[in-house]
């Protein structure tokens, strides 16, 4: 059957899926934090969306508005790092946008992301380029734009929404980093993935595997 | 009044630290906060933690904040995103080092200067440090020589910290009593007697001997109440 819009009870399947992810990836991320970083991005992540598994209990029954909000609420509360107010806004913002609804159709879903990604933008004043986690966003944000445009179906655009990110992310390693703690290493950050950017791309990869498989 | 002061840090260990370096010098004329770590244990930034400190710090003279590492500048702006615009206009985040911004800006806020004075000597706090290590002095001293009207005392420094730290500070707030201009000379430098960041950078050790400059219409109480704070070894209390 054809996904026509992302229900609530989804979003917290999605959700909880992440934790997961971030739980297996824990490692994987803190390798990558180690080489360019502080070496806590994974542990932020999995501590952070632990704290969200947590709380998506006590608002399983609300509206995927206020679901968002409290995904951000719970990831600037535990995360501690950059990543914190950076996806505690993208989530804050997204669940603004989304508002008083128990669904998204494939549009409000597109503008939902948007709003997060320009939260995420305003936050952290990073562009495309620097070698941070908007280098796989904005790639994903334009591809779900894209499919919008040119009619393509729900799922697809996840699809394409979670490659987007992959080739993002992929991109980061060649950047120099000019924003947070890489920007210290300076050259030497050449040649390493941005750990924001794979925490960005597992997102939507996770989203893509839940809701079109 | 003076403006408070907030210290944000990653850290809980730093900001404890820091908080007593500060207060040392603040006493009990500048509110001081400090907030470190995701939580005591951990390392990071929490915004509400954050949130909850500028609360406690709000007053009409306004609050001072200094920062150490990017997530922490991230974390207070977002602490303060909900605010509404005039409330959040009496909150400046400033762009110096957090240890030596911090001792600057409690010098001054203890003294009596207002935020905007006080963010601007902890801008320039790494001055004294460069200076000690070398690279050329500032330029912000009086550059008059000793002219009709001023008088000078020259003075040697017999305590252990020569003028640094403690001392500097009770010196500095001890002149800005004062409306006269009043610089001090050591060998080739010369510096502001009102601004901590300029009396740091004389590098002025125990034994040294320094010129104090004062003119104005209060230059002979100026240099009175400075020689006898010298003197007594800063034994004094301004």
């Amino acid at each position: 059957m054809t996904l026509m819009a992302v229900s609530r009870d989804q979003i917290l399947a999605c959700l909880g899926s992440v934790a997961q992810v971030f739980a297996d990836n824990m490692d994987y991320l803190t390798d990558l934090d180690a080489a360019i970083g502080d070496a806590d991005h994974g542990i932020n992540m999995q501590r952070g969306f632990a704290a969200v598994k947590t709380k998506l209990a006590e608002v399983q029954d609300k509206d995927i508005g206020t679901i968002f909000k409290a995904v951000g609420m719970a990831l600037v509360s535990t995360v501690g790092g950059a990543a914190g107010p950076l996806y505690g806004t993208f989530f804050l913002r997204a669940g603004q946008a989304a508002g008083q609804t128990q669904e998204l159709t494939q549009p409000e879903f597109t503008t939902v992301i948007d709003a997060g990604v320009r939260g995420v933008m305003e936050r952290g004043k990073a562009k495309v380029g620097e070698k941070t986690m908007v280098d796989a966003l904005q790639p994903t944000l334009d591809a779900l734009r894209d499919a919008l445009a040119q009619g393509r179906a729900f799922e697809e655009a996840l699809r394409m929404a979670a490659a987007a990110a992959e080739s993002g992310m992929k991109a980061t390693v060649p950047l120099k980093a000019t924003k947070g703690r890489a920007s210290y290493l300076g050259e030497r950050s050449i040649g390493h993935q941005d750990p924001g950017a794979t925490s960005s791309y597992l997102i939507f990869r996770t989203l893509a595997e839940c809701l079109a498989p | 009044m003076a403006a408070s002061l907030v210290l944000i840090c990653h850290s809980a260990k730093l900001a404890d630290g820091l908080l007593e370096l500060v207060q040392q010098i603040a006493r009990s004329k500048v509110v001081v906060f400090a907030a470190g770590g995701l939580d005591k244990d951990t390392l990071g930034s929490n915004p509400e933690q954050i949130r909850s400190i500028l609360e406690c710090a709000e007053n009409p003279e306004g609050t001072l904040v200094l920062m150490d590492l990017g997530s922490s500048i991230l974390a207070t702006e977002m602490a303060l995103s909900e605010w509404p615009v005039e409330r959040r206009a009496r909150v400046l985040l400033c762009d110096a080092p957090l240890v030596e911004g911090a001792v600057a800006a409690a010098t001054q806020l203890s003294a009596g200067a207002s935020l905007q004075e006080a963010a601007a000597e902890a801008c320039n706090a790494l001055q004294p440090k460069q200076a000690q290590l070398g690279a050329p002095p500032p330029q912000d001293a009086p550059a008059h020589a000793t002219a009709l009207g001023t008088d000078s005392r020259l003075l040697i420094l017999t305590h252990p910290m020569g003028l640094h730290a403690r001392p500097a500070a009770l010196f500095v707030q001890t002149a800005q009593r004062f409306r006269s201009e009043i610089s001090v000379r050591h060998g080739q430098r010369q510096a502001n007697a009102k601004s901590i960041t300029s009396i740091l950078t004389l590098g002025a050790n125990q034994g040294a001997e320094i010129e104090l400059t004062a003119e104005g219409i209060d230059a002979q109480q100026a240099l009175a109440a400075l020689t006898s704070l010298v003197q007594s070894d800063f034994a004094q209390r301004p």
